[in-house]
Protein backbone atom coordinates (compact mmCIF):
# COMPACT_ATOMS: atom_id res chain seq x y z
CA UNK A 1 0.00 0.00 0.00
CA UNK A 2 1.23 3.46 -0.91
CA UNK A 3 0.72 6.39 1.45
CA UNK A 4 2.53 8.88 -0.77
CA UNK A 5 1.53 10.86 -3.81
CA UNK A 6 2.23 9.24 -7.16
CA UNK A 7 3.40 11.03 -10.26
CA UNK A 8 0.39 12.71 -11.83
CA UNK A 9 -0.52 12.34 -15.44
CA UNK A 10 -0.76 15.58 -17.40
CA UNK A 11 -4.25 14.60 -18.50
CA UNK A 12 -5.38 14.30 -14.89
CA UNK A 13 -4.00 17.76 -14.13
CA UNK A 14 -6.13 19.11 -17.00
CA UNK A 15 -9.13 17.06 -15.87
CA UNK A 16 -8.78 18.42 -12.37
CA UNK A 17 -8.53 21.99 -13.67
CA UNK A 18 -11.84 21.60 -15.51
CA UNK A 19 -13.30 19.93 -12.44
CA UNK A 20 -12.24 22.82 -10.18
CA UNK A 21 -13.74 25.39 -12.56
CA UNK A 22 -16.98 23.43 -12.90
CA UNK A 23 -17.20 22.94 -9.13
CA UNK A 24 -16.57 26.64 -8.54
CA UNK A 25 -19.40 27.66 -10.86
CA UNK A 26 -21.80 25.01 -9.56
CA UNK A 27 -21.03 25.93 -5.99
CA UNK A 28 -21.52 29.65 -6.60
CA UNK A 29 -24.88 28.93 -8.22
CA UNK A 30 -26.03 26.46 -5.59
CA UNK A 31 -25.11 28.83 -2.77
CA UNK A 32 -26.56 31.73 -4.70
CA UNK A 33 -27.70 33.74 -1.68
CA UNK A 34 -24.22 33.82 -0.14
CA UNK A 35 -22.69 34.42 -3.55
CA UNK A 36 -24.93 37.44 -4.09
CA UNK A 37 -24.05 38.78 -0.62
CA UNK A 38 -20.37 38.42 -1.41
CA UNK A 39 -20.77 40.06 -4.82
CA UNK A 40 -22.65 43.00 -3.28
CA UNK A 41 -19.96 43.39 -0.62
CA UNK A 42 -17.20 43.44 -3.19
CA UNK A 43 -19.26 45.75 -5.42
CA UNK A 44 -19.57 48.26 -2.56
CA UNK A 45 -15.90 48.05 -1.65
CA UNK A 46 -14.72 48.33 -5.26
CA UNK A 47 -17.07 51.26 -5.85
CA UNK A 48 -15.71 53.05 -2.79
CA UNK A 49 -12.18 52.48 -4.01
CA UNK A 50 -13.01 53.82 -7.48
CA UNK A 51 -14.87 56.82 -6.05
CA UNK A 52 -11.99 57.65 -3.67
CA UNK A 53 -9.51 57.43 -6.50
CA UNK A 54 -11.66 59.53 -8.84
CA UNK A 55 -12.10 62.22 -6.21
CA UNK A 56 -8.36 62.19 -5.43
CA UNK A 57 -7.20 62.53 -9.02
CA UNK A 58 -9.80 65.19 -9.84
CA UNK A 59 -8.90 67.31 -6.82
CA UNK A 60 -5.25 67.00 -7.77
CA UNK A 61 -6.02 67.95 -11.37
CA UNK A 62 -8.18 70.95 -10.41
CA UNK A 63 -5.53 72.24 -8.05
CA UNK A 64 -2.87 71.72 -10.67
CA UNK A 65 -4.89 73.77 -13.15
CA UNK A 66 -5.46 76.53 -10.60
CA UNK A 67 -1.81 76.54 -9.63
CA UNK A 68 -0.61 76.87 -13.16
CA UNK A 69 -3.02 79.76 -13.78
CA UNK A 70 -1.38 81.76 -11.01
CA UNK A 71 1.37 83.37 -13.00
CA UNK A 72 4.55 85.38 -12.70
CA UNK A 73 4.90 88.76 -14.36
CA UNK A 74 8.32 89.87 -15.61
CA UNK A 75 8.12 93.66 -16.07
CA UNK A 76 10.23 95.06 -18.95
CA UNK A 77 11.98 98.41 -18.78
CA UNK A 78 10.62 101.07 -21.16
CA UNK A 79 14.10 101.56 -22.65
CA UNK A 80 14.20 98.09 -24.14
CA UNK A 81 13.47 98.33 -27.87
CA UNK A 82 10.66 96.19 -29.31
CA UNK A 83 13.21 94.25 -31.40
CA UNK A 84 14.82 92.93 -28.22
CA UNK A 85 11.55 91.52 -26.87
CA UNK A 86 11.90 88.29 -28.88
CA UNK A 87 15.28 87.63 -27.27
CA UNK A 88 13.77 88.03 -23.78
CA UNK A 89 10.77 85.84 -24.77
CA UNK A 90 13.02 83.02 -25.97
CA UNK A 91 15.24 83.21 -22.90
CA UNK A 92 12.21 82.88 -20.61
CA UNK A 93 10.64 80.09 -22.70
CA UNK A 94 13.91 78.12 -22.54
CA UNK A 95 13.64 77.82 -18.74
CA UNK A 96 12.71 74.16 -18.01
CA UNK A 97 9.98 74.86 -15.45
CA UNK A 98 8.23 77.38 -17.64
CA UNK A 99 5.10 76.10 -19.34
CA UNK A 100 3.90 79.22 -21.18
CA UNK A 101 5.04 82.78 -21.85
CA UNK A 102 2.70 85.58 -23.01
CA UNK A 103 3.63 89.09 -23.93
CA UNK A 104 1.39 91.81 -22.48
CA UNK A 105 1.71 95.24 -24.00
CA UNK A 106 1.37 98.38 -21.89
CA UNK A 107 -2.00 99.13 -23.51
CA UNK A 108 -3.29 95.63 -22.86
CA UNK A 109 -2.15 95.87 -19.26
CA UNK A 110 -4.03 99.12 -18.82
CA UNK A 111 -7.21 97.72 -20.40
CA UNK A 112 -7.01 94.62 -18.21
CA UNK A 113 -6.61 96.76 -15.11
CA UNK A 114 -9.57 98.91 -16.15
CA UNK A 115 -11.72 95.76 -16.60
CA UNK A 116 -10.86 94.61 -13.10
CA UNK A 117 -12.19 97.80 -11.55
CA UNK A 118 -15.91 98.05 -10.83
CA UNK A 119 -15.80 101.84 -10.65
CA UNK A 120 -13.31 104.35 -12.00
CA UNK A 121 -12.54 102.35 -15.15
CA UNK A 122 -13.22 105.46 -17.25
CA UNK A 123 -10.63 107.38 -15.31
CA UNK A 124 -8.06 104.65 -15.83
CA UNK A 125 -8.72 104.53 -19.56
CA UNK A 126 -8.20 108.26 -19.61
CA UNK A 127 -4.56 107.55 -18.80
CA UNK A 128 -3.95 106.02 -22.25
CA UNK A 129 -1.71 108.91 -23.29
CA UNK A 130 0.22 108.77 -20.06
CA UNK A 131 0.21 105.01 -19.38
CA UNK A 132 2.03 104.26 -16.13
CA UNK A 133 2.01 100.52 -16.80
CA UNK A 134 4.86 98.81 -18.61
CA UNK A 135 5.25 95.94 -20.98
CA UNK A 136 5.56 92.57 -19.34
CA UNK A 137 5.83 88.87 -19.95
CA UNK A 138 3.31 86.70 -18.11
CA UNK A 139 5.01 83.44 -17.23
CA UNK A 140 3.08 80.25 -16.33
CA UNK A 141 4.96 77.39 -14.68
CA UNK A 142 4.10 73.69 -14.67
CA UNK A 143 3.89 73.47 -10.89
CA UNK A 144 3.30 76.11 -8.26
CA UNK A 145 6.29 74.95 -6.29
CA UNK A 146 8.56 75.81 -9.19
CA UNK A 147 7.56 79.47 -9.05
CA UNK A 148 10.16 80.50 -6.50
CA UNK A 149 13.00 79.08 -8.55
CA UNK A 150 11.74 80.73 -11.75
CA UNK A 151 11.29 84.08 -9.99
CA UNK A 152 14.86 83.84 -8.70
CA UNK A 153 16.13 83.09 -12.17
CA UNK A 154 14.17 85.98 -13.75
CA UNK A 155 15.57 88.30 -11.09
CA UNK A 156 19.14 87.24 -11.85
CA UNK A 157 21.73 89.40 -13.53
CA UNK A 158 21.23 87.69 -16.89
CA UNK A 159 17.66 88.86 -17.20
CA UNK A 160 18.26 92.21 -15.55
CA UNK A 161 20.84 92.91 -18.25
CA UNK A 162 18.22 92.01 -20.86
CA UNK A 163 15.79 94.53 -19.42
CA UNK A 164 13.70 92.80 -16.76
CA UNK A 165 13.29 95.47 -14.07
CA UNK A 166 10.88 93.69 -11.74
CA UNK A 167 9.39 90.23 -11.20
CA UNK A 168 5.98 89.93 -9.59
CA UNK A 169 4.27 86.78 -8.32
CA UNK A 170 1.21 85.88 -6.25
CA UNK A 171 3.35 84.38 -3.50
CA UNK A 172 0.65 83.96 -0.86
CA UNK A 173 -1.83 82.34 -3.25
CA UNK A 174 0.86 79.99 -4.54
CA UNK A 175 1.83 78.86 -1.07
CA UNK A 176 -1.81 78.45 -0.08
CA UNK A 177 -2.58 76.28 -3.09
CA UNK A 178 0.51 74.20 -2.48
CA UNK A 179 -0.63 73.60 1.07
CA UNK A 180 -4.16 72.71 -0.05
CA UNK A 181 -2.80 70.32 -2.68
CA UNK A 182 -0.59 68.52 -0.16
CA UNK A 183 -3.44 68.28 2.33
CA UNK A 184 -5.83 66.94 -0.31
CA UNK A 185 -3.28 64.33 -1.40
CA UNK A 186 -2.85 63.12 2.17
CA UNK A 187 -6.59 63.01 2.86
CA UNK A 188 -7.29 61.05 -0.32
CA UNK A 189 -4.44 58.62 0.36
CA UNK A 190 -5.87 58.00 3.84
CA UNK A 191 -9.39 57.50 2.42
CA UNK A 192 -8.10 55.04 -0.16
CA UNK A 193 -6.09 53.13 2.46
CA UNK A 194 -8.99 52.96 4.93
CA UNK A 195 -11.35 51.87 2.12
CA UNK A 196 -8.92 49.13 1.13
CA UNK A 197 -8.59 47.87 4.72
CA UNK A 198 -12.37 47.94 5.24
CA UNK A 199 -12.81 46.12 1.94
CA UNK A 200 -10.47 43.34 3.03
CA UNK A 201 -12.27 42.97 6.36
CA UNK A 202 -15.75 42.98 4.81
CA UNK A 203 -14.89 40.59 2.01
CA UNK A 204 -13.05 38.20 4.34
CA UNK A 205 -15.95 38.17 6.80
CA UNK A 206 -18.53 37.53 4.08
CA UNK A 207 -16.51 34.72 2.58
CA UNK A 208 -15.84 33.23 6.04
CA UNK A 209 -19.58 32.99 6.57
CA UNK A 210 -19.91 31.31 3.17
CA UNK A 211 -17.18 28.78 3.95
CA UNK A 212 -18.45 28.13 7.49
CA UNK A 213 -21.84 27.20 6.09
CA UNK A 214 -20.09 24.52 4.05
CA UNK A 215 -17.71 23.13 6.65
CA UNK A 216 -19.49 19.76 6.68
CA UNK A 217 -18.86 19.47 2.98
CA UNK A 218 -15.17 20.23 3.49
CA UNK A 219 -14.89 17.67 6.29
CA UNK A 220 -16.50 14.98 4.14
CA UNK A 221 -14.10 15.74 1.30
CA UNK A 222 -11.16 15.33 3.67
CA UNK A 223 -12.47 11.99 4.99
CA UNK A 224 -12.79 10.65 1.47
CA UNK A 225 -9.10 11.45 0.85
CA UNK A 226 -9.11 14.85 -0.86
CA UNK A 227 -5.87 16.77 -0.47
CA UNK A 228 -5.92 20.31 0.90
CA UNK A 229 -5.14 21.58 -2.59
CA UNK A 230 -8.08 19.66 -4.07
CA UNK A 231 -10.41 21.19 -1.50
CA UNK A 232 -8.99 24.71 -1.83
CA UNK A 233 -8.96 25.17 -5.59
CA UNK A 234 -12.72 25.24 -6.20
CA UNK A 235 -13.17 27.66 -3.29
CA UNK A 236 -10.28 29.76 -4.52
CA UNK A 237 -11.76 29.96 -8.00
CA UNK A 238 -15.22 30.60 -6.63
CA UNK A 239 -13.85 33.48 -4.55
CA UNK A 240 -12.03 34.82 -7.60
CA UNK A 241 -15.19 34.61 -9.77
CA UNK A 242 -17.28 36.38 -7.18
CA UNK A 243 -14.61 39.02 -6.61
CA UNK A 244 -14.18 39.54 -10.34
CA UNK A 245 -17.92 39.87 -10.94
CA UNK A 246 -18.45 42.32 -8.10
CA UNK A 247 -15.48 44.48 -9.09
CA UNK A 248 -16.33 44.41 -12.80
CA UNK A 249 -19.89 45.52 -12.14
CA UNK A 250 -18.57 48.25 -9.86
CA UNK A 251 -16.16 49.45 -12.56
CA UNK A 252 -18.88 49.41 -15.23
CA UNK A 253 -21.43 51.25 -13.09
CA UNK A 254 -18.82 53.81 -12.04
CA UNK A 255 -17.69 54.37 -15.63
CA UNK A 256 -21.28 54.97 -16.72
CA UNK A 257 -22.22 57.26 -13.83
CA UNK A 258 -18.94 59.21 -13.69
CA UNK A 259 -19.67 61.53 -16.63
CA UNK A 260 -23.22 62.07 -15.37
CA UNK A 261 -21.93 63.05 -11.93
CA UNK A 262 -19.27 65.33 -13.42
CA UNK A 263 -21.91 66.99 -15.56
CA UNK A 264 -24.23 67.46 -12.57
CA UNK A 265 -21.43 68.99 -10.46
CA UNK A 266 -20.43 71.27 -13.32
CA UNK A 267 -24.02 72.47 -13.61
CA UNK A 268 -24.53 72.99 -9.89
CA UNK A 269 -21.13 74.45 -9.10
CA UNK A 270 -20.19 76.33 -12.23
CA UNK A 271 -17.60 78.44 -10.35
CA UNK A 272 -15.43 75.32 -10.20
CA UNK A 273 -15.51 74.76 -13.96
CA UNK A 274 -14.76 78.44 -14.51
CA UNK A 275 -11.30 77.91 -13.07
CA UNK A 276 -10.63 74.20 -13.63
CA UNK A 277 -12.09 71.18 -15.42
CA UNK A 278 -12.61 67.57 -14.35
CA UNK A 279 -10.70 64.71 -15.89
CA UNK A 280 -12.58 62.86 -18.63
CA UNK A 281 -13.66 59.23 -18.15
CA UNK A 282 -10.94 57.91 -20.45
CA UNK A 283 -8.23 59.44 -18.26
CA UNK A 284 -9.55 58.03 -14.98
CA UNK A 285 -10.93 54.56 -15.67
CA UNK A 286 -8.23 52.90 -17.77
CA UNK A 287 -6.08 53.08 -14.62
CA UNK A 288 -8.48 52.39 -11.76
CA UNK A 289 -10.82 49.89 -13.43
CA UNK A 290 -8.18 47.15 -14.00
CA UNK A 291 -6.77 47.80 -10.52
CA UNK A 292 -10.22 47.41 -8.97
CA UNK A 293 -11.02 44.25 -10.96
CA UNK A 294 -7.68 42.58 -10.24
CA UNK A 295 -7.97 43.57 -6.56
CA UNK A 296 -11.48 42.09 -6.44
CA UNK A 297 -10.30 38.81 -7.98
CA UNK A 298 -7.28 38.51 -5.69
CA UNK A 299 -9.19 39.51 -2.58
CA UNK A 300 -11.95 37.01 -3.35
CA UNK A 301 -9.48 34.16 -3.95
CA UNK A 302 -7.23 34.92 -0.96
CA UNK A 303 -10.15 35.49 1.42
CA UNK A 304 -11.65 32.13 0.45
CA UNK A 305 -8.46 30.23 1.18
CA UNK A 306 -7.86 32.17 4.37
CA UNK A 307 -11.34 31.30 5.58
CA UNK A 308 -10.85 27.63 4.68
CA UNK A 309 -7.69 27.08 6.66
CA UNK A 310 -9.23 26.05 9.96
CA UNK A 311 -11.60 23.57 8.33
CA UNK A 312 -8.78 21.70 6.60
CA UNK A 313 -7.34 20.32 9.87
CA UNK A 314 -9.33 17.08 9.76
CA UNK B 1 -3.18 -5.85 7.34
CA UNK B 2 -3.99 -3.77 10.43
CA UNK B 3 -2.10 -4.09 13.67
CA UNK B 4 -2.53 -2.21 16.93
CA UNK B 5 0.41 -2.57 19.33
CA UNK B 6 -0.15 -1.30 22.88
CA UNK B 7 -2.12 1.69 21.67
CA UNK B 8 -3.34 4.22 24.22
CA UNK B 9 -5.40 7.26 23.36
CA UNK B 10 -6.19 9.91 25.98
CA UNK B 11 -8.31 12.89 24.97
CA UNK B 12 -7.64 16.45 26.12
CA UNK B 13 -10.47 16.10 28.63
CA UNK B 14 -8.52 13.31 30.34
CA UNK B 15 -10.87 10.59 29.13
CA UNK B 16 -9.07 7.46 28.01
CA UNK B 17 -10.43 6.42 24.62
CA UNK B 18 -8.24 3.31 24.39
CA UNK B 19 -5.94 1.78 26.99
CA UNK B 20 -3.01 -0.32 25.88
CA UNK B 21 -4.99 -2.07 23.12
CA UNK B 22 -3.32 -4.68 20.94
CA UNK B 23 -4.84 -6.76 18.16
CA UNK B 24 -4.30 -7.52 14.52
CA UNK B 25 -6.57 -8.01 11.53
CA UNK B 26 -5.54 -10.20 8.62
CA UNK B 27 -6.02 -9.27 5.01
CA UNK B 28 -9.54 -10.03 3.81
CA UNK B 29 -10.85 -10.60 7.32
CA UNK B 30 -14.23 -9.34 8.60
CA UNK B 31 -14.11 -7.96 12.14
CA UNK B 32 -16.86 -6.59 14.36
CA UNK B 33 -15.87 -4.16 17.08
CA UNK B 34 -18.62 -4.06 19.65
CA UNK B 35 -19.19 -2.33 22.94
CA UNK B 36 -21.41 0.18 24.67
CA UNK B 37 -21.21 3.90 24.01
CA UNK B 38 -17.88 5.30 25.17
CA UNK B 39 -16.12 1.93 24.98
CA UNK B 40 -13.63 3.15 22.37
CA UNK B 41 -15.11 1.89 19.09
CA UNK B 42 -15.16 5.25 17.35
CA UNK B 43 -11.75 6.13 18.81
CA UNK B 44 -10.31 3.03 17.18
CA UNK B 45 -11.80 4.04 13.81
CA UNK B 46 -10.48 7.61 14.17
CA UNK B 47 -7.00 6.36 14.99
CA UNK B 48 -6.89 4.23 11.84
CA UNK B 49 -8.04 7.25 9.80
CA UNK B 50 -5.42 9.39 11.55
CA UNK B 51 -8.12 11.79 12.62
CA UNK B 52 -6.64 11.33 16.11
CA UNK B 53 -3.12 10.47 17.25
CA UNK B 54 -2.37 7.92 19.99
CA UNK B 55 -0.40 8.92 23.05
CA UNK B 56 1.54 5.67 22.91
CA UNK B 57 1.79 2.49 20.90
CA UNK B 58 1.93 1.81 17.19
CA UNK B 59 -0.65 1.39 14.51
CA UNK B 60 0.60 -0.50 11.50
CA UNK B 61 -1.24 -0.76 8.22
CA UNK B 62 0.27 -3.16 5.71
CA UNK B 63 3.38 -3.21 7.88
CA UNK B 64 3.81 0.59 7.81
CA UNK B 65 3.60 2.66 10.97
CA UNK B 66 1.03 5.34 10.17
CA UNK B 67 2.63 7.67 12.73
CA UNK B 68 5.23 8.28 10.02
CA UNK B 69 2.57 9.55 7.59
CA UNK B 70 2.84 13.36 7.55
CA UNK B 71 -0.22 15.62 7.56
CA UNK B 72 0.06 16.37 3.87
CA UNK B 73 0.13 12.65 3.04
CA UNK B 74 -2.87 11.72 5.21
CA UNK B 75 -5.19 11.97 2.17
CA UNK B 76 -3.15 9.23 0.45
CA UNK B 77 -3.59 7.02 3.53
CA UNK B 78 -7.33 7.67 3.55
CA UNK B 79 -7.62 6.74 -0.12
CA UNK B 80 -6.59 3.24 0.90
CA UNK B 81 -9.40 3.13 3.44
CA UNK B 82 -13.07 3.34 2.52
CA UNK B 83 -15.24 4.72 5.33
CA UNK B 84 -18.93 4.49 6.04
CA UNK B 85 -20.38 6.62 8.85
CA UNK B 86 -23.53 6.40 10.88
CA UNK B 87 -24.78 9.73 9.52
CA UNK B 88 -23.91 8.81 5.91
CA UNK B 89 -21.97 12.08 5.30
CA UNK B 90 -22.93 12.52 1.69
CA UNK B 91 -22.27 15.76 -0.16
CA UNK B 92 -25.75 17.30 -0.19
CA UNK B 93 -25.38 19.33 -3.38
CA UNK B 94 -24.19 16.40 -5.48
CA UNK B 95 -26.26 13.63 -7.01
CA UNK B 96 -25.78 9.99 -6.11
CA UNK B 97 -23.57 9.54 -9.18
CA UNK B 98 -21.53 12.66 -8.35
CA UNK B 99 -21.07 11.62 -4.73
CA UNK B 100 -19.57 8.30 -5.77
CA UNK B 101 -17.64 9.80 -8.70
CA UNK B 102 -16.09 12.35 -6.33
CA UNK B 103 -14.17 9.59 -4.58
CA UNK B 104 -12.62 8.67 -7.93
CA UNK B 105 -12.10 12.27 -9.01
CA UNK B 106 -9.78 12.96 -6.08
CA UNK B 107 -7.56 10.04 -7.10
CA UNK B 108 -6.99 11.56 -10.57
CA UNK B 109 -9.07 8.85 -12.22
CA UNK B 110 -9.78 9.50 -15.89
CA UNK B 111 -13.21 10.36 -17.13
CA UNK B 112 -13.40 6.96 -18.80
CA UNK B 113 -12.52 5.12 -15.58
CA UNK B 114 -15.16 7.07 -13.69
CA UNK B 115 -17.82 6.37 -16.31
CA UNK B 116 -17.00 2.68 -16.13
CA UNK B 117 -16.65 2.14 -12.38
CA UNK B 118 -19.31 4.36 -10.87
CA UNK B 119 -22.33 2.75 -12.57
CA UNK B 120 -20.91 -0.70 -11.83
CA UNK B 121 -20.54 0.15 -8.15
CA UNK B 122 -24.01 1.65 -7.98
CA UNK B 123 -25.38 -1.54 -9.50
CA UNK B 124 -23.55 -3.55 -6.88
CA UNK B 125 -25.37 -1.68 -4.09
CA UNK B 126 -28.66 -1.70 -6.01
CA UNK B 127 -28.88 2.01 -6.72
CA UNK B 128 -28.17 2.28 -10.44
CA UNK B 129 -31.67 3.70 -10.98
CA UNK B 130 -31.11 6.47 -8.45
CA UNK B 131 -27.96 7.88 -10.01
CA UNK B 132 -29.48 11.28 -10.66
CA UNK B 133 -31.20 11.64 -7.31
CA UNK B 134 -29.93 13.88 -4.55
CA UNK B 135 -29.33 12.56 -1.03
CA UNK B 136 -32.33 14.41 0.32
CA UNK B 137 -34.53 12.41 -2.06
CA UNK B 138 -33.35 9.06 -0.68
CA UNK B 139 -34.31 6.96 2.32
CA UNK B 140 -31.81 6.33 5.11
CA UNK B 141 -30.99 2.88 3.75
CA UNK B 142 -30.45 4.23 0.27
CA UNK B 143 -28.21 6.99 1.54
CA UNK B 144 -26.10 4.43 3.38
CA UNK B 145 -25.82 2.38 0.21
CA UNK B 146 -24.54 5.48 -1.59
CA UNK B 147 -22.03 6.00 1.21
CA UNK B 148 -20.95 2.40 0.86
CA UNK B 149 -20.62 2.75 -2.92
CA UNK B 150 -18.45 5.83 -2.43
CA UNK B 151 -16.33 3.94 0.08
CA UNK B 152 -15.63 0.98 -2.23
CA UNK B 153 -15.57 2.54 -5.72
CA UNK B 154 -11.77 2.83 -5.63
CA UNK B 155 -11.46 -0.80 -4.43
CA UNK B 156 -9.55 0.14 -1.28
CA UNK B 157 -7.90 -2.72 0.62
CA UNK B 158 -9.64 -1.69 3.87
CA UNK B 159 -13.23 -0.71 4.62
CA UNK B 160 -14.20 0.85 7.95
CA UNK B 161 -17.80 1.24 9.01
CA UNK B 162 -18.59 3.27 12.13
CA UNK B 163 -22.08 2.35 13.33
CA UNK B 164 -23.33 1.96 9.75
CA UNK B 165 -26.77 0.83 10.85
CA UNK B 166 -27.19 3.28 13.73
CA UNK B 167 -29.88 5.30 11.95
CA UNK B 168 -31.58 2.42 10.15
CA UNK B 169 -34.46 0.03 10.85
CA UNK B 170 -33.67 -3.66 11.45
CA UNK B 171 -34.48 -4.88 7.92
CA UNK B 172 -32.43 -2.16 6.26
CA UNK B 173 -29.63 -2.73 8.77
CA UNK B 174 -29.47 -6.37 7.77
CA UNK B 175 -29.31 -5.44 4.07
CA UNK B 176 -26.40 -3.10 4.73
CA UNK B 177 -24.53 -5.72 6.69
CA UNK B 178 -25.05 -8.23 3.86
CA UNK B 179 -23.57 -5.73 1.47
CA UNK B 180 -20.58 -5.33 3.76
CA UNK B 181 -20.21 -9.08 3.83
CA UNK B 182 -20.31 -9.16 0.01
CA UNK B 183 -17.58 -6.54 -0.05
CA UNK B 184 -15.44 -8.65 2.24
CA UNK B 185 -15.90 -11.66 -0.05
CA UNK B 186 -14.32 -9.59 -2.82
CA UNK B 187 -11.12 -9.41 -0.82
CA UNK B 188 -11.41 -6.25 1.26
CA UNK B 189 -10.58 -6.20 4.93
CA UNK B 190 -13.71 -4.99 6.71
CA UNK B 191 -13.96 -3.52 10.23
CA UNK B 192 -17.42 -2.69 11.52
CA UNK B 193 -17.92 -0.82 14.78
CA UNK B 194 -21.43 -1.46 16.01
CA UNK B 195 -23.66 -2.22 18.95
CA UNK B 196 -26.23 -4.10 16.85
CA UNK B 197 -25.75 -7.30 18.85
CA UNK B 198 -28.34 -9.35 17.01
CA UNK B 199 -26.68 -8.78 13.64
CA UNK B 200 -23.27 -9.51 15.11
CA UNK B 201 -24.47 -12.81 16.51
CA UNK B 202 -26.22 -13.84 13.31
CA UNK B 203 -23.25 -13.14 11.08
CA UNK B 204 -20.86 -15.34 13.08
CA UNK B 205 -17.78 -13.28 12.30
CA UNK B 206 -14.81 -12.43 14.49
CA UNK B 207 -15.75 -10.04 17.29
CA UNK B 208 -13.61 -7.80 19.50
CA UNK B 209 -15.60 -6.51 22.45
CA UNK B 210 -14.42 -3.25 24.04
CA UNK B 211 -15.30 -1.84 27.42
CA UNK B 212 -13.88 1.36 28.90
CA UNK B 213 -11.16 1.44 26.24
CA UNK B 214 -9.83 -2.07 26.78
CA UNK B 215 -10.42 -5.34 24.96
CA UNK B 216 -12.80 -7.52 26.90
CA UNK B 217 -13.00 -10.41 24.47
CA UNK B 218 -11.67 -11.37 21.06
CA UNK B 219 -13.66 -14.29 19.67
CA UNK B 220 -14.51 -15.79 16.34
CA UNK B 221 -17.90 -17.03 15.18
CA UNK B 222 -20.07 -14.37 16.79
CA UNK B 223 -20.18 -12.67 20.21
CA UNK B 224 -22.21 -15.32 21.99
CA UNK B 225 -19.82 -18.05 20.85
Amino acid sequence: MNFFPTRRRFSSVINNAFFYIAEAFKSALKNSLMSVCSIITIFICASLLIISYSVAVNIRECLRQIESAVGIAAIIDDSVPDEELDKIYNAIADIDDVKEVHFVSAQAALASFADSLEEGSDIVMGLENDNPLRRSFEVVVYRAKDQKAVVKLLSSETFVDMGVVKVRQAQDVTEFLEGVSNFANIVCAVIIFVTAVLSVILITTTIKITVASRKNEITIMKYVGATDSFVKWPFRLEGAFIGGIGATVAAAVSAITYPLIVHAISEQFSFITNIASFLPTEEVFPIIAPIAIISGILLGALSAVGALRKYLEV
Amino acid sequence: MIRFKNVTKIYDTGIKGLKNVSFSVEKGEFLFIVGPSGSGKSTLIKLILKEEEPQSGEILIDGQNIANVSHKNVPYLRRQIGVVFQDFRLLPNKTVYENVAFAMQITDATHREIKRNVPATLSMVGLHKKARSYPRQLSGGEQQRVALARAIVNRPPILLADEPTGNLDPDTSWEIMMLLSDVQKQGMTVLVATHAWDIVDNMKKRVIALKNGTILRDVKGGYEN
